[in-house]
């Protein structure tokens, strides 16, 4: 489309009714010279006075073929903008990142794994009471303990890699780097910045998200670049890893070590 | 014996030569935090609100949960203006417990400080700020219902308690069905991170200033209440919203505020504070008080209709 330019033929622009003329007019910019001729016939104020005079069908119908002709023309030009354009954004996504119908499987395999956490999650709480609207801190400090404690009990072989696998944590790469590329991206490291960042140290599966130590907010054009969690999981950002943490027992459910959020060359 | 009493006078000149030598702005910060402040008798309780019948009165606070001294000093004066004033709901801006949640943290940092109010009926209305725990949702005193965003109604006027740490696109829905659906006179949202802040060491969300205004301007958003930056500030009308930053209720960071901005309406960064508000029909007042009990800012709102119009507030104290 670059280039053309449309607009509206001024009402006073001649005498002859808008139905007859064309609606829009493209700039002769980007045309080739056919096209410029045509255009130029089609706006010339010699053919509007003849049509005006004569009202001769011939003349009436030559322009309309000539007018189907140009149009047909820059339809084919957008439709060929459209395929390059489509082509080029196809090459860059080979170039960053899996194709979307992996990336769909990866995610679903993701979900996956959520889903299994969940299961074992809901059999850790059940036969826990969650102290709800309690007075009494200590019963807080207490449930938490017993969930973390059941959690690692039906987990005790887990590991980093367990729920974002190698090819997860790859697409969450991609994810990232896509949201700080977008028109976001700025937004999305200056609301870093000023959140509180957290210096790295490193995390551990299973073990307890640190007493005392804040949590990273995580900017929300960001979240919306990630799949979507049950409630009672979040993402949180240490340094460069994006842990999984499970809120209520604050447990560290998965890490991925090594996320950078700047651009990828 | 002489030269003994000429040292200590050259030992005092110098002293006194070297606090002059500080911005008076400055001085006024460390003695305000010496600790014969303290001992000192209390100023004298001195309300701008009209205390109208039949209105709505709460208190604010934020970034208060250090256990520290001027928390519990900005507690006291929040007693003695609720002697007063009479208000019975306490919303809170996040950093509700700083560091370590242990119980005796959560006694240390929260119920010894209020105990006064807690033992009056004083409800507090908690969100969540980064340093806050995910469990403090549990702990009734806060009122969360385990919810980590929330919303409640007083009279005339509806609170939606926000989570800014995490704001996900569920929390996006949910903020904006509840205000499609409300139908309150007064829309009140409150959440830790600021949209607008003109202090130095965070700023404001401007991810979350993108995210947030299009849905608070589409349902009429009257006021939006947040902390995060340890400063006082009141800004100009955005978007025909009120906005007021209270993050330095227990937390102070000195001469913070950015200066010459042109969004601040008024703003106090050498002491903590805590803020009153009292809402009467179309009306909002609002008193800005500080740990030494001294009115930092003070004035009226009205409620925006359509278009909304301009604030109209008294000059503050600075």
């Amino acid at each position: 489309m670059s280039g053309h330019r449309l607009s509206v033929v001024p009402r006073d622009a001649c005498d002859t009714p808008l139905s007859s003329l064309p609606q829009a007019r493209a700039e002769t910019e980007g045309h080739s010279d056919k096209e410029k001729s045509i255009l130029f016939f089609l706006r010339s104020p010699l053919l509007r006075a003849g049509l005006r005079r004569s009202g001769n069908e011939g003349m009436r119908r030559l322009t309309a073929r000539l007018k189907v002709d140009a149009l047909t023309r820059i339809k084919s030009l957008i439709l060929s903008s459209l395929l390059l354009s489509t082509a080029v954004v196809a090459a860059e996504q080979k170039k960053s990142g899996p194709p979307v119908n992996a990336n769909a499987a990866i995610g679903a395999k993701f979900e996956q794994n959520v889903a299994d956490y969940m299961k074992l999650r809901q059999k850790a709480l059940s036969g826990l009471s969650v102290p709800k609207n309690t007075e009494t801190p200590s019963k807080i400090t207490e449930f938490q303990k017993q969930l973390s404690d059941s959690i690692r009990t039906l987990r005790p072989q887990a590991k980093q890699g367990d729920i974002f696998t190698p090819e997860v944590a790859g697409l969450f790469q991609h994810l990232v780097t896509g949201a700080m590329r977008s028109k976001d991206g700025a937004l999305i490291r200056t609301s870093f910045q000023r959140a509180e960042p957290l210096k790295g140290g490193h995390l551990e599966v299973n073990a307890a998200y640190p007493d005392g130590l804040p949590l990273q907010s995580m900017p929300p054009s960001l979240l919306l670049n990630l799949p979507r969690l049950p409630k009672e999981l979040e993402y949180r950002f240490v340094g460069r890893e994006l842990i999984l943490r499970d809120t209520q027992s604050n447990l560290i459910v998965d890490v991925i070590p090594d996320l950078t959020m700047t651009q990828k060359k | 014996m002489s030269r003994r009493i000429l040292a200590i006078v050259a030992v005092v000149v110098l002293g006194c030569g070297l606090v002059s030598l500080r911005p008076p702005s400055q001085l006024a910060a460390i003695f305000a935090h010496a600790p014969q402040a303290v001992a000192s008798a209390p100023a004298p309780v001195d309300v701008k609100l009209p205390l109208e019948d039949k209105s709505v009165r709460f208190a604010v606070i934020g970034d208060n949960g250090t256990g520290d001294t001027p928390q519990y000093e900005v507690a006291a004066e929040m007693e003695a203006y609720r002697k007063v004033v009479g208000y019975d709901f306490v919303t809170m801006m996040g950093d509700n417990i700083y560091g370590s949640h242990k119980p005796k943290d959560i006694e240390r940092k929260f119920e010894a400080p209020y105990k006064p109010l807690l033992d009056a009926g004083v409800k507090f209305y908690a969100c969540l700020g980064n340093h806050d725990d995910s469990n403090e949702t549990l702990y009734k005193p806060f009122n969360m219902n385990g919810q980590h965003y929330y919303s409640f109604k007083k009279g005339d006027l509806q609170f939606f308690v926000l989570d800014s740490n995490y704001m996900d696109s569920r929390q996006l829905d949910w903020i904006q069905n509840q205000l499609s659906g409300s139908t309150a006179k007064w829309k009140i949202a409150y959440f830790h991170h600021p949209l607008y802040s003109d202090g130095r060491f965070h700023g404001p969300d401007l991810d979350l200033r993108k995210r947030l205004m299009p849905i608070f301007t589409k349902y009429g958003m009257n006021v939006v209440l947040s902390g995060h930056d340890h400063v006082y500030e009141r800004f100009k009308p955005e978007e025909g919203i009120y906005f007021f930053l209270v993050g330095n209720s227990g937390q102070l960071r000195y001469h913070n505020l950015r200066q010459g901005s042109n969004i601040m309406a008024a703003g106090f960064d050498t002491d903590c504070t805590f803020m009153l508000v009292e809402i009467s029909g179309d009306k909002l007042y609002f008193q800005t008080i500080s740990r030494t009990g001294q009115t930092v800012d003070s004035g009226l709102l009205q409620r925006q209709p359509k278009p909304q119009t301009p604030i109209q507030a008294q000059e503050p104290v600075h």
